[in-house]
């Protein structure tokens, strides 16, 4: 069997001793760095990126899927410690974690939520090993208008679904594939947008702009209520769940992790579409719907495993359409091309490598993460008790650092410092970052296919509505359109929005 | 900076977009917006520039409804402090080196906090320094002597 073989071959890349350092060093930090309070997985992949800019290209996306794999789990822990999310797909983690960590069964709430992140993680890397080939063959056949829709697609998913009002996040979007365009145009070789600056000739630094959006934003806005500590509420005695916790939470896995793992691999759903259906899922078919609120276990059973389902099969878009489906993957796919590595259905061919050595350290990573979540829980939750004012400025320094290191450039940290004073001005605003960060990513690549798309097609602009996949990629993403307009959806937006803003400042993934 | 007159804000974020929308299509049609057989530079950015105008006149219509939420207004001081303190790394950290550096963003850290610690900074500060220190010499092939002001 091919996907065995190939398997096979990625673990032995993954086991290497410097590839199995890596990802036990990015799990570890994403576990670390997320559950500080303050630092969701994409502020902390932003902050950590720079490091990973000196290692081979396999290391470091080994190291950096950790980070991000590592920090979207801790989004659980202090959901359920804290009742506070770190990320939106962790939302639903606190509705019936938190009471459960307020009866005294925090252990148990933990220990499921780990053990169904593995099993739903294990199911999410077959699922890649296994569909990812045969995907990225069909993208070989992708010509320039089928590109063309295809991010159009990922650009709506990406504004419509996120925790925020269509009328903010389609500006946000529109308003990255602007600074996208900041730089030296590839065609013409005219600068565009540079304004004499010399360190944006070239473009944009992606490092720069993500560590200024999410991390230095997300400082300032934190300042501001710097007084209000939230003591852990809850202490860990027994781990283990008992014997009915583990019947009721299976089948809740199964369903949890069968539904992720289909939401992941659609453009822009991802893990917090996935969680809050899995959660939904869970309640109308319990017996009991009045339980969950009240600390029903599959209530965290099934949104986590479909949350880990997603946020790894979210990797398959990236990694063989080089289409990224959210901000996080976004960063992955920048730290890609400054390592001189074009993510797309070449990939598979040309890098064999880094593919299967990244999907097998996945693997190896959520075995890491059992390890590290379950024997060392008391551990993190004392980090919980860091308070805030001696975090910031470690977070600030470090912040620094990533960015004059991506080119010994001090015009890159001063501009990062006016790209933070800038989105702290959005947050206050209303506007979610993370479409921003999509937008900023895929404009060169939109702007590209559009050219090459018109061009073939002599500036005939139906071209992308007689092709059928990329007319197919169009109606979904006006489907998408029609969809997120609908005063259900609407509701569940707006609530996310508020529940991330009384845990501080979301981001989303 | 709420006053007497609350702006509201779609308006201020409608007015943001619009301006920085006009901006890119007057901008983009320098840069010659071509044909769509032959896209010219400035056809990408009028395209998206226009959208994002046409998105922010909506918002600065929805503003101006006296029912439209009001805007929170700034913190202006972590703002200010914190943004300093990024920019004096950015300004010493070729010539005053790291440690300076570190020491420069660190004060403005804790100066935006407004109540201020001198022995909590202190020894954050050497905590920090060493940590960086560590990073830059080790990770990022610096000489020790850089660390310092050259």
């Amino acid at each position: 069997m091919d996907v065995i073989h190939n398997l096979a071959h990625g673990f032995e890349v993954a086991l290497t001793a410097q590839n199995f350092f890596y990802c036990l060093l990015g799990a570890a930090l994403g576990t670390l760095v997320g559950v500080l309070p303050g630092l969701g997985p994409l502020a902390t992949i932003a902050m950590l990126l720079p490091v990973t800019f000196n290692l081979p290209a396999v290391a470091s996306l080994i190291m950096l899927s950790g980070i991000y794999y590592g920090a979207h789990h801790a989004g659980a822990t202090t959901a359920i410690m804290l009742n506070m999310p770190g990320e939106p797909s962790s939302v639903v983690i606190c509705f019936d974690g938190h009471p459960m960590a307020r009866q005294g069964r925090a252990g148990p709430a933990l220990c499921i939520a780990a053990l169904s992140s593995f099993f739903a993680g294990c199911v999410a890397i077959l699922i890649i090993a296994m569909f990812s080939p045969p995907l990225a063959r069909v993208a070989l056949t992708f010509g320039a208008p089928e590109y063309t829709s295809v991010v159009v697609l990922a650009l709506i998913a990406a504004s419509s679904l996120s925790a925020g009002s269509l009328n903010v996040t389609l500006p946000m979007m529109l308003l990255g594939l602007l600074l996208g365009t900041v730089g030296t145009d590839t065609n013409s070789g005219l600068q565009r947008f540079t304004f004499g600056l010399s360190n944006v000739a070239d473009r944009l630094d992606f490092v720069v702009v993500a560590v200024g959006l999410f991390a230095f934003a997300e400082i300032v806005s934190r300042l501001e209520a710097l007084d209000t500590v939230r003591p852990v509420s809850a202490r860990v005695t027994g781990l283990l769940p008992t014997r009915a916790d583990l019947k009721a939470s299976w089948k809740a896995v199964l369903r949890g992790t069968a539904l992720g793992s289909a939401f992941g691999i659609l453009p822009g759903t991802g893990p917090l579409i996935s969680s809050f259906a899995a959660y939904g899922m869970e309640r109308r078919l319990a017996k009991d719907p009045s339980r969950f609120g009240e600390g029903a276990i599959e209530g965290v059973a099934g949104p986590e495993a479909a949350n880990n389902a997603a946020a790894l099969t979210h990797f398959i878009p990236m990694l063989t359409l080089g289409i990224p489906a959210g901000a996080a993957m976004a960063l992955m796919l920048g730290a890609l091309t400054i390592q001189g590595i074009t993510p797309g259905p070449g990939i598979l061919t040309q890098h064999p490598d880094l593919f299967w050595g990244v999907v097998a350290s996945m693997w190896i990573g959520n075995l890491m993460l059992l390890v590290l979540n379950l024997p060392l829980v008391s551990i993190w939750i004392r980090l919980l008790a860091i308070p805030y004012r001696l975090l910031y400025p470690a977070i600030l320094v470090f912040c620094c650092i990533g960015v004059y290191s991506v080119a010994n450039d001090p015009a890159d940290v001063v501009m990062m410092a006016g790209f933070g004073a800038f989105g702290y001005l959005l947050l206050k605003l209303g506007c979610p970052p993370a479409p921003l960060v999509l937008g900023f990513i895929l404009g060169p690549i939109l702007e590209e296919n559009l050219r090459r798309a018109l061009l073939i097609s002599r500036g005939d602009p139906t071209v992308f509505l007689t092709r059928p996949i990329s007319l197919a990629f169009l109606l979904a993403a006006a489907g998408l359109l029609a969809v997120s307009l609908s005063p259900r959806l609407r509701r569940g937006r707006a609530m996310v929005a508020d529940r991330l803003r009384e845990g501080g400042p979301g981001e989303e993934l | 900076m709420q006053g007497d007159f609350p702006v509201h804000t779609p308006l201020l974020r409608g007015a943001l977009f619009a301006a920085t929308g006009l901006g890119a299509v007057f901008l983009g049609a320098g840069y010659g917006i071509g044909a769509a057989t032959a896209m010219g530079p400035g056809y990408f950015p009028v395209l998206a520039g226009g959208l994002l105008a046409a998105m922010g006149a909506v918002d600065v219509v929805r503003g101006l409804r006296a029912s439209a939420e009001s805007f929170p207004g700034l913190h202006l001081w972590p703002l200010v402090c914190l943004a300093g303190g990024v920019v004096g790394f950015g300004l010493l950290i070729q010539r005053g080196g790291l440690l300076l550096s570190v020491a420069v963003l660190v004060g403005c850290a804790f100066l935006a906090a407004k109540r201020i610690r001198p022995l909590e900074a202190l020894l954050l500060f050497a905590v920090l320094a060493v940590l960086s220190g560590t990073l830059f010499v080790y990770g990022l092939g610096s000489t020790p002597r850089e660390l310092l002001p050259h």
